[in-house]
């Protein structure tokens, strides 16, 4: 994605406040070293009963991320919100008028396919051997056959892209995520993925030997083009929340659990959490109010 | 990346919109017990039957809101969602909490039915959860784009199938209601929090009908000032035996 071209500016100054926060903050979880990582598609919680019982601590580790520094977060937030409102949007709204579909998705499409080192180097690391192949075919076929990465033949071959990223392998290793960030512009992260984007910033653009400037200017029109087909979905999501701030940093990190627990693991982790819990009082309920909710038709 | 995540978000709200068309005809099926999959299957094919048959935008949304809402138990929902909360919250204050957060979703999914139209939603697979719960997964698929994963989290009361938590792309609806509402219990406690998604809600209908993107404005924590000139046009009639 393309915040992690915007790195390149940045890297400096965020290198810097990560090492701080990093060091500063005490680790929050308890997550053993070592911990094997899980394959995209598999259960991770189909591992054993240890493993299972490691997946949960990994998990609250993962999902209960305290939000300790959210006056900073927060005061981001709104800044990102205001940036989005009076820059991003106008412009994205003038580009959706001015460029057709099938253009913009082809521009989505580029950039997606230049992703591919950052997605090679993770999957392989994370040890999902089989999405490195993906990747890797993807990279192949779209790049020659679709024409440089504009179109997307893989998608047709069933062959759908693959998420990774550095913070997710950290976290599939067991590293915590430590506090919620919100970066102006960059959004939502974590101290862990902070650290993530900048080494995937770094695999992304070095990579590809371009200037700063140029980086910028090509992160910009990546933002763009992805917020121009975005445009009603942000009101509907801001008029959907009585917290905007709270439902993007539970979005967030429902997202990043998904990520690093594999889909099974992070329905796992929830599972007793969010749909018993409290079993007693669930007993309680149905005696002293019958079936409220199936009122007869 | 955050927008996306929130884009996804709102995908799950228009499933749940999409759900609440479906209760009438469903009413028909419930003495005979059905799996979870063929009740969810039955109720996204009414729910998009009353889409496309509806010309108006308003009839659009009673009709989903009638299927939906004998389909969600939006009791269960509500103490999932208030989680601690509701251990606290006196009778009336569950009923009135219920009442608004099922406003809300109606209101603010409602907003989206327009744009959902053209999909077909398919029943993926059923799979068995803990305690007799079942997760329904469904796609919603649009022609040249990518499906979008919708599983609907279903508890059987009475031999009838309902839905507890829509899951968008794994962003589970339930918990994200629950992290905001546990923010403003926090922040407001249970009173506070009642009035400012009363706030919300009264707000949200006056900008229904024009769809206007002034809510904006509005920061999300803080309740929206606006006049409680509420047009209580659609409010779902039936108010569910609670006497």
């Amino acid at each position: 994605m393309s915040p992690s071209l915007w790195l390149e500016a940045w890297r400096p100054a965020l290198v810097g406040c990560v090492l701080c926060l990093w060091l500063a903050v005490p680790a929050t979880g308890n997550a053993a070293p070592g911990t094997r990582p899980c394959g995209e598609d598999h259960s991770c919680a189909s591992e054993g009963a240890d493993d299972e019982a490691r997946n949960h601590s990994r998990a609250e580790a993962e999902t209960d991320v305290g939000d300790p520094l959210r006056p900073f977060n927060s005061a981001m937030f709104h800044l990102n919100d205001k940036l989005d409102l009076h820059v991003l949007e106008p412009t994205a709204r003038g580009w959706a008028w001015l460029v057709p579909p099938p253009i913009r998705s082809g521009i989505l499409n580029f950039y997606e396919n230049l992703l591919f080192p950052i997605r090679l180097v993770n999957t392989a690391l994370q040890g999902r051997f089989k999405d490195t192949a993906i990747v890797t075919g993807r990279f192949v076929l779209n790049s020659t056959v679709g024409l440089g990465g504009v179109l997307d033949p893989a998608a047709r071959l069933k062959l759908p892209p693959r998420r990774a990223d550095f913070g997710q392998t950290l976290g599939r290793w067991g590293t915590p995520a430590g506090p919620y960030l919100v970066w102006p512009i960059l959004g939502s992260s974590s101290v862990r993925d902070t650290f993530g984007l900048l080494v995937d910033g770094y695999l992304g653009t070095v990579t590809f030997f371009v200037d700063t400037p140029i980086l910028l200017g090509s992160a910009a029109l990546n933002a763009v083009n992805q917020r121009a087909m975005r445009i009603k979905d942000v009101d509907a999501a801001r008029e959907a929340s009585l917290d905007f701030y709270v439902a993007a940093r539970d979005a967030w990190q429902q997202q990043r659990s998904e990520d690093i627990l594999g889909v099974e693991g992070a329905r796992a982790a929830r599972e007793e959490d969010l749909y018993f819990f409290d079993e007693e009082l669930d007993a309680d309920e149905m005696e002293s109010s019958p079936t409220e909710a199936g009122s007869t038709p | 990346m955050k927008i996306a995540l929130l884009s996804r978000l709102l995908g799950v709200l228009l499933a749940a919109t999409a759900a609440d068309a479906i209760g009438p005809s469903f009413a028909l099926a419930t003495s005979s017990p059905q799996t979870a999959s063929a009740t969810a299957q039955a109720t996204l094919d009414q729910i998009l039957a009353a889409l496309r048959a509806s010309t108006t935008r308003e009839a659009k949304i009673r009709n989903v809101e009638k299927i939906v809402g004998n389909r969600f138990d939006f009791t269960t929902m509500s103490k999932l969602v208030a989680a601690r909360a509701w251990r606290s919250m006196t009778p009336a204050q569950r009923e009135t909490f219920e009442r608004e957060f099922r406003k809300h979703l109606s209101i603010t999914y409602g907003r989206n039915v327009d744009r959902y139209t053209d999909q077909t939603m398919v029943v993926v697979e059923e799979r068995e959860e803990t305690r007799g719960d079942r997760t329904v997964r469904t796609e919603i698929r649009t022609e040249g784009n990518p499906s979008i994963v919708v599983n609907y989290r279903m508890r059987a009361a009475d031999g009838r199938w309902q839905v507890i938590d829509v899951i968008v792309e794994n962003i589970s609806l339930v918990s994200n209601f629950r992290a905001q509402i546990s923010q403003l219990v926090g922040a407001r406690g249970i009173d506070g929090m009642l009035d400012t998604l009363a706030r919300k809600n009264a707000a949200g209908e006056t900008i229904l009908p024009e769809e206007k993107k002034s809510s904006r404005s509005q920061d999300s924590g803080t309740a929206s000032q606006t006049p409680l000139t509420a047009s209580r046009s659609r409010e779902p009639d039936q108010t569910r035996g609670a006497s």
